[in-house]
């Protein structure tokens, strides 16, 4: 070996160099910056909310025992019907607050061909059945064995509310607490003919404790 | 070195000659979707209610006789493409799975300025 | 009483920093005002208004004090020691009081090798003071852990019962705020090297100890923190990558980057900038860390819950990298070396490729964590990015690390002959070969398993060669035992030894993931009382059903005996823990661990009449915890190593590197 040969400089072009680093910088500024925008666009979201690719989709094709007596519900004989849809449990907070008006908006609306049926997700009928006892019925619950029913309908979490029309295709899908007014107008557009989509009130609960 | 030759040609012997492992097609397919009630953990993974309903359900489509492509499908169509852990490719997905070429790409070419030119370096460093 | 005084140190925190950014620039501008006495003075008041808010904290939540706020939502009366202890970082506001505790701990240990005259050092204390200062700043306004109640609750509910499950719990974040904090320090010398101008790697070697003793307690954090999902949450993993330990896995990636190329640049004057832009990358992206698990942007299984504390971090995480950044571009030109490697075939350019690896893998994690988000916030389009995206790259990338590590530490530097390197790696690669071939013969014929111990053997063979010749030698030359020449060869060059240590780790992870991917197994029994069923060649026999009250919870869950071939193995005890105020039971596995196996049940359902367990195997387990936590000791061992008769300063600067 003879001398170092590194420790002679190279014969680099400085401002070469720099323009390298300058490029390299500005390109991340610009892309953090891009970021924050991006990041800052989703304070306020909530991360588990997610949408249904099910509208305009033919209902599954589930027969559903009832929670309460014999028989069971099959949701394609509805057809002629705008069926409406509504997953709860008995752990969940919002279910609680949203259950009277659905309870009215079903008597509001029962002589115009509407229905409305609640699946139980994930939870003891015992415990559903109380839940029951103390908010009032109006409507027909099912038990969803094996959770069928919750994961046809792509369900993350309760509650999540489904509008099915008279053809028997999945028209529209509330996701999370629901109330009278949302509830009503879903219907009067499906009523009218329309197909209402899905629309994000409130974050669900996808466990008694999330 | 004899024997280094001979155990190379016992391990490619061995793992060329290895009987497939039994492919649970379940576990595969479970590995592949992501559990809709949990936080970021596949319906493998997931011990939630859900995520095990979720794992029968792939188990009887399996023994029905469905392709995993049919099953997950299946899932996709309920749950958005949301469900699946590994994003296919698409216009949105594109820059996701060409960043890391991109990166590595930028790598080379840095590195490439770290290094002598083969000419330089014959004129450096003279004998 | 308790909250005024915590708020008192909160205070006195944030004047104490101001007074070491007012102190620090004034030593920076001029060397000769660049006191000790006055910096110290003032990195003691943040020493002392940190132990303060944390005392204060930790008297509240021991005293049962529920007039404070933080208090009333995470604390009980029956939670048990030491997990009231540990409440006091289970959450949000008093997390950042641990974290403006331990960055008080650095600081003061910088300022106590602080020197009249210094005036970068000066600096960087100055920067240390502008984090401080951010920290304290929150805990002043938008995560406050002293607000009181006006009605005070005579109980709460408790910590989060997937936190107080287990003791790991406990310790995990604190070594993980000890690794993320620690950065702070290089990132302020580095700065403050910039702002001067100062060319040369004075920075590198000055903050050689603070790098190396972050990246250990950050890599046993992220470890301790697997262990952890792997005894508590049930699911017989131990990394899911979810985006939370994504955000402390992403500046671990850069920070071994940095260490390696820190290796480089000391060694041959090259990567200046880069490891600039790698310390500058490493601490915001600790930043970025604490915003991705503080802000509620995602949903994660250790995320906390949304906060204003949120656009707070993300401003100050813009704010750290866009001036670090530019400030750079400014600086590069002057600090940046002009010398060039002479080829790759080196150890530095193995040390190159390390780096490649490292950052593709950091920007991979980084990018699969937060796209979902980003293509939501652009199109609204809806996707996942998990572990099949995740592992596709992470895999292979593994495969060249290791091959990288075991080469790169025997090649020569500047110039590696094919000849010289060979003569090295030949005789392990023979036993490598050898040990594959025997995996084989023994029947483990899985491709990743025969090759990962393959590599590890390449990894650690070469090394522990070199130390049997090199002991020898002294052992000839001055007549002494084999262990007293191991010991002198290895505190002849404390910090290669100490990196091998850490590689020796690697090796043992490695192989402990390659066995627990490719050769653990799962299986489903369901059981009635007294009944024997058989899963994965163990019979199992349900023996029967406890429950058993505990001062903060109720444990339900099974005694079952595990049978092998007629003789019992052990009789576990898989359980369900109900806290009280907390509906969903958490289930806890039971593991038994042998030299062969782990053997792992959980409960996944419990009826009156039936248990449905779920069965798993995992050979030989251990051996990624042991792994993982030689890989974090070796970053200390180098000061284990380091001769104790020599002065810190001149046993680093004569011995830099390896004989080569």
């Amino acid at each position: 070996m003879t001398t170092p040969p590194d420790l002679t400089p190279e014969l680099g072009d400085p401002t070469r160099q720099s323009r390298r680093i300058w490029a390299v910088v500005s390109v991340v500024g610009v892309l953090v910056l891009a970021f924050l925008v991006v990041l800052g666009s989703r304070f306020g979201s909530d991360p588990s909310l997610v949408k249904s690719p099910l509208i305009g989709q033919p209902v599954p094709d589930l027969t559903l025992p009832l929670l309460e007596g014999e028989g069971a519900i099959s949701l394609r004989e509805k057809r002629g019907t705008i069926l409406v849809i509504n997953f709860w449990a008995s752990w969940c907070t919002a279910c609680r607050e949203e259950h009277p008006d659905l309870m009215a908006t079903a008597a509001a609306y029962a002589d115009r061909g509407v229905e409305f049926i609640g699946i139980v997700y994930q939870d003891d009928p015992k415990a559903a059945i109380a839940f029951l006892d103390e908010l009032g019925r109006g409507y027909p619950s099912v038990l969803d064995p094996d959770a069928r029913a919750a994961i046809e309908f792509g369900v993350f979490g309760v509650p999540e509310t489904f509008f099915v029309d008279a053809d028997g295709t999945i028209a529209g899908k509330i996701t999370g607490q629901s109330n009278a007014f949302i509830l009503a107008s879903t219907i009067d557009t499906m009523l009218a003919g329309g197909r209402p989509g899905s629309q994000t009130v409130g974050t669900v609960q996808s466990s008694p404790d999330s | 070195m004899v024997l280094l030759a001979v155990a190379v040609g016992v391990v490619t012997v061995g793992l060329l000659t290895a009987p497939p492992r039994p492919q649970d097609r379940t576990k595969i397919i479970a590995a592949q979707l992501r559990c809709p009630v949990c936080q970021s953990e596949s319906v493998l993974d997931s011990p939630s209610e859900t995520a095990r309903e979720m794992r029968e359900l792939i188990a009887s489509q399996v023994a029905e006789g469905r392709t995993d492509q049919e099953i997950i499908d299946y899932f996709v169509a309920r749950y958005g493409t949301w469900i699946l852990l590994d994003p296919p490719p698409s216009p949105s997905t594109l820059p996701l799975l060409v960043a890391p070429a991109i990166v590595v790409a930028v790598g080379l070419w840095l590195i490439r300025g770290r290094i002598r030119p083969r000419r330089a370096r014959r004129v450096a460093s003279p004998r | 009483m308790i909250a005024l005084f915590g708020k008192a140190g909160v205070l006195l925190g944030v004047l104490a920093s101001l007074e070491m950014i007012r102190r620090g620039v004034i030593g920076f501008r001029n060397p000769n005002r660049a006191s000790r006495a006055y910096l110290g003075a003032a990195t003691a008041a943040l020493v002392v208004g940190a132990l303060a808010a944390m005392g204060a904290l930790q008297a509240a939540l021991l005293g049962n004090d529920f007039s404070i706020r933080y208090v009333a939502e995470n604390h009980s009366r029956s939670t048990p020691f030491p997990f009231n202890v540990a409440t006091a970082w289970a959450a949000l506001e008093g997390s950042i009081v641990l974290w403006g505790l331990v960055l008080a701990g650095y600081a003061w240990t910088v300022v106590r090798k602080h020197r009249d005259g210094d005036d970068v050092g000066s600096g960087a204390i100055a920067v240390i003071g502008v984090v401080a200062l951010f920290f304290f700043g929150v805990m002043a306004t938008v995560a406050d852990p002293f607000q009181t109640l006006d009605v005070v609750p005579p109980d709460g509910p408790g910590p989060n019962p997937l936190l107080q499950n287990h003791i790991m719990m406990a310790i995990h974040p604190p070594l993980l705020y000890l690794g993320f904090v620690g950065f702070t320090v290089p990132f302020a010398f580095a700065v403050a090297s910039l702002a001067k101008g100062v060319s040369g790697s004075d920075w590198l070697e000055r903050t050689h100890s603070w790098s190396l003793v972050a990246w250990s307690f950050l890599g046993a954090g992220i470890v301790i923190g697997g262990w952890w999902s792997y005894e508590v949450l049930g699911w017989g993993g131990f990394w899911a990558w979810d985006p939370v330990e994504n955000a402390s896995f992403i500046p671990w990636l850069t920070a071994t980057a940095f260490i390696h190329s820190a290796v480089v640049e000391r060694r041959r004057g090259v990567l200046r900038s880069w490891n600039f832009v790698l310390v500058i990358l490493t601490f915001a992206m600790t930043i970025f860390g604490t915003f991705l698990t503080r802000s509620g942007v995602i949903g994660s299984v250790h995320a906390f819950s949304q906060s204003a504390i949120g656009p707070v971090l993300l401003g100050f995480f813009a704010v750290i990298l866009v001036s670090s950044l530019i400030l750079l571009g400014f600086r590069a030109p002057a600090v940046s070396s002009p010398r060039r490697l002479d080829t790759m075939v080196s150890r530095e350019g193995i040390f190159l490729l390390n780096n490649l690896v490292l950052s593709t893998l950091a920007v991979v994690v980084l990018l699969g964590t937060i796209y979902p988000m980003i293509v939501e916030a652009i199109s609204g389009e809806q996707i996942s990015v998990g572990r099949p995206f995740f592992d596709r790259y992470a895999v292979p990338l593994s495969y060249i690390l290791l091959a990288a590590m075991g080469v790169g530490s025997i090649a020569p530097y500047r110039k590696a002959r094919p000849v010289v390197v060979w003569d090295r790696i030949r005789g392990s690669l023979a036993v490598a070969a050898l040990a594959g071939a025997l995996l084989v013969v023994v029947g483990v014929r899985v491709g990743h398993v025969v090759a990962i111990v393959g590599l590890a053997i390449l990894v650690v063979g070469p090394v522990a060669e070199r130390l049997w010749r090199q002991a020898s030698a002294v052992m000839e030359s001055q007549g002494r035992t084999r262990w007293e020449a191991v010991r002198r060869v290895v505190v002849r060059d404390p910090r290669f030894w100490g990196g091998q240590v850490a590689h020796l780790g690697v090796a043992i992870l490695a192989v402990g993931v390659a066995l627990y991917g490719n050769l653990s197994s799962e299986a489903m029994v369901t059981l009635r009382p007294g009944e024997t069923g058989s899963a994965l060649g163990y019979e199992i026999t349900y023996l029967e059903s406890f429950q058993r009250p505990e001062p903060n919870r109720l444990v339900t869950g099974v005694r079952a005996a595990v049978y092998r071939d007629g003789e019992l193995v052990a009789v576990m005890e898989p359980s369900l823990n109900q806290y009280p105020n907390f509906q969903q039971a958490i289930g806890t596995p039971a593991v038994n661990t042998s030299l062969a196996r782990d053997i792992y049940l959980t409960i996944r359902r419990l009826d009156s009449d039936s248990v449905i367990l779920d069965v798993q195997t995992h050979p030989m387990m251990y051996l990624v915890w042991i792994g993982g936590i030689l890989m974090s000791v070796g970053g200390l061992a180098s000061f284990v190593f380091r001769k104790p008769e020599r002065d810190d300063l001149t046993a680093a600067k004569d011995h830099v590197g390896s004989p080569t």
